[in-house]
């Protein structure tokens, strides 16, 4: 047990010496966030007619509920966090319940009573793609969508303290 | 009987098992394991969640409660358990931040670099931070810095604090335990009950387990660093089986009133209470100096290490050295009641063997009672070949060991080798650190 007791804290010490002098070096490299893969926004529907005027109602949200594709209603603004789902400090597992689906309850009282920061709210801003039953077309939707995907990840710089929690 | 010796392991694993479990079924697993930082971030909450169950039950642990005694299969065991759950503990808790880290690093070095550092985060992470340096220390202490018994015994009382800071880290937070009330309860309930149990331990069960009182009635120096003291009570008497130990505090001017553990030698069926001291650290060189009418205290029996209970009625005793002391008690006690019993009484030399000539006589009084004196100066370390040519075969006999670590150590490996059956061999290893 002993021999289990110097493993774990060599390996500990090993990763926390490498993890705060990366954190030393990058200093300056953070500050400039990498972008995600851009995509070509119509490869993504093909068949859909892109410059169509579409309603952003709850049947259209209600399609985006999986972890792959993750559309959220939050006091009648609709969000794609699909992009954001693997960094939530609460673990995606907490946001995956209510894709496609109202998270206002949800994301007001984290479903445990407490709000979330100010700073999540600004993050969310973020993730942005319309109101509900906005009248508008696929194109700007997946415009919107695209946008999104290339937000900065949170942590580079501000910090808010939400996304530092442990889970 | 592998039940009954490890029923107190297989209740510590259920105790960790109902959090897992509960885990499991409280949120969907596609969701916690649906790509690798999510899996990672899940694994590091598991680690958290059974790190601070571990904790809290070692708390509860390190309390010497005679039913934990009996549970775990005397206190020797429980000791083990209680290393071997720590050690556990510390490591699952040491991975847990690391496993967390993961996802910052997926965003940035420095960010995951200022989650670890103390004060930059929320007071929940930083009690967890604080909890964790804090652990690190007197695990450190326990495992590397080799102090003696009592310094270390003091250093190890802060695992209090830890605990506490642990707890408060594992409440504040927003976590699987916030959010599911069941874990919520059971992590609270358990650290509750580990806090109080810790808090007792360390600070006030010394002072409340003074169970009996005896007065000490002769010192006598057997030779150079053997001492027997003899001692009586006038209240409450303890009730004991040969083979067991007790732990012993004095009060004289001589020592001071730290509790240490030592096998009876008497036998429980006449009044005097007996121990037998070897000096060998700086609390024992003392000993001598105490004094007829100077009181002790006791707390116990503790301990499973007795000829009685055992199913083999054919018995070999291997006592070295001062290991000899609860055999005293058994030989003296021994009554003819289809016990065959070969004691090996091993030392360095002759004038170690202070015990010979009374150990002789009972063998000549009891029939069922045979000794063998050996001496490593004359004859070499005893083995178990000898053992087995001298006693006639090893077959359906149990085989006891009592003394230093190696000389336990060496004969069991040796008995092991010439195919005498684990379950047969019974011993009582110590260690407190």
């Amino acid at each position: 047990m002993k021999k289990l007791t110097t493993i774990s804290l060599f390996i500990f010490w090993m990763a926390l010496t490498a993890t705060l002098a990366a954190g030393l070096i990058f200093f300056q490299n953070n500050k400039s966030p990498a972008n995600g893969a851009s995509q070509n926004p119509s490869a993504q529907n093909p068949g859909v007619n892109v410059a169509a005027d579409t309603i952003l109602n709850l049947t259209e949200i209600a399609r985006h509920n999986t972890p792959a594709d993750c559309w959220l209603l939050i006091s009648n603004k609709v969000y794609n966090v699909t992009s954001y789902l693997g960094s939530h400090p609460g673990g995606a597992g907490t946001i995956i319940p209510y894709c496609g689906a109202d998270a206002t309850l949800a994301f007001a009282t984290k479903d445990i009573g407490r709000p979330h920061s100010s700073g999540a709210a600004a993050l969310l801003t973020n993730y942005y793609i319309g109101d509900l039953n906005q009248t508008t077309t696929q194109q700007q939707i997946q415009q919107n969508v695209q946008n999104t995907k290339s937000v900065p990840m949170p942590g580079g710089g501000g910090r808010n303290g939400e996304e530092f929690e442990d889970d | 009987m592998y039940f009954r010796k490890n029923i107190g392991w297989m209740t510590v694993m259920f105790f960790c098992l109902v959090p897992v479990l509960m885990w499991l079924v409280m949120s969907p697993l596609a969701y916690r394991f649906f790509n690798l930082n999510t899996a990672l971030t899940s694994f590091g909450q598991i680690f958290g969640l059974l790190g601070i169950t571990l904790f809290s039950i070692n708390l509860i642990l390190s309390n010497r409660l005679m039913f934990f005694d009996r549970f775990f299969w005397g206190l020797n065991n429980l000791y083990n358990h209680h290393r071997a759950i720590g050690s556990i503990s510390f490591s699952l808790l040491l991975f847990h931040p690391l496993l967390l880290v993961i996802k910052y690093l997926a965003i940035s070095t420095q960010s995951a670099a200022l989650f670890f550092w103390p004060f930059g985060n929320l007071p929940g992470v930083n009690f967890g931070i604080f909890a964790l340096f804090l652990m690190m220390v007197l695990i450190v202490i326990t495992f590397y810095a080799g102090l003696a018994y009592q310094n270390w015994k003091l250093t190890h009382k802060f695992m209090v604090a830890t605990f506490i800071l642990a707890v408060l880290h594992a409440f504040y937070i927003t976590s699987d335990i916030s959010r599911n009330n069941f874990l919520r309860f059971y992590i609270f309930g358990i650290a509750i009950i580990g806090l109080a149990a810790g808090f007792y331990q360390a600070f006030l069960s010394r002072y409340i387990n003074r169970n009996f009182i005896y007065k000490i009635k002769q010192v006598t120096r057997l030779n150079n660093e053997i001492i027997e003291i003899k001692a009586y009570s006038k209240a409450r008497t303890i009730k004991f089986v040969p083979g067991q130990f007790v732990f012993v505090s004095f009060i004289s001017e001589a020592v001071s009133g730290e509790l240490h553990p030592f096998s009876i030698s008497s036998s429980p069926h006449v009044s005097e209470f007996e121990i037998v001291v070897k000096s060998l650290g700086d609390f024992t060189k003392k000993i001598k100096n105490l004094k007829p009418g100077d009181v002790m205290f006791l707390e116990g029996p503790y301990g499973k290490f007795s000829f009685q209970g055992i199913l083999q009625k054919n018995q070999i005793w291997l006592a070295g050295g001062v290991g000899i002391t609860p055999y005293l008690s058994m030989a003296r006690s021994l009554e003819d009641s289809g016990f065959s019993i070969d004691l090996y009484y091993c030392t360095g030399n002759k004038e170690e063997a202070v015990y010979l000539d009374e150990l002789q006589k009972i063998a000549l009084a009891k029939i069922n009672f045979r000794m063998v004196s050996w001496c490593s100066s004359e004859n070499g370390r005893i083995n178990a070949k000898t053992v087995y040519r001298m006693s006639g075969g090893l077959a359906g006999k149990a085989i006891l060991l009592c003394g230093p670590a190696s000389f336990m150590k060496d004969l069991k490996e040796q008995f092991l080798k010439l195919n005498v059956k684990r379950n047969n061999i019974y011993s009582e290893e110590f260690k407190f650190i």
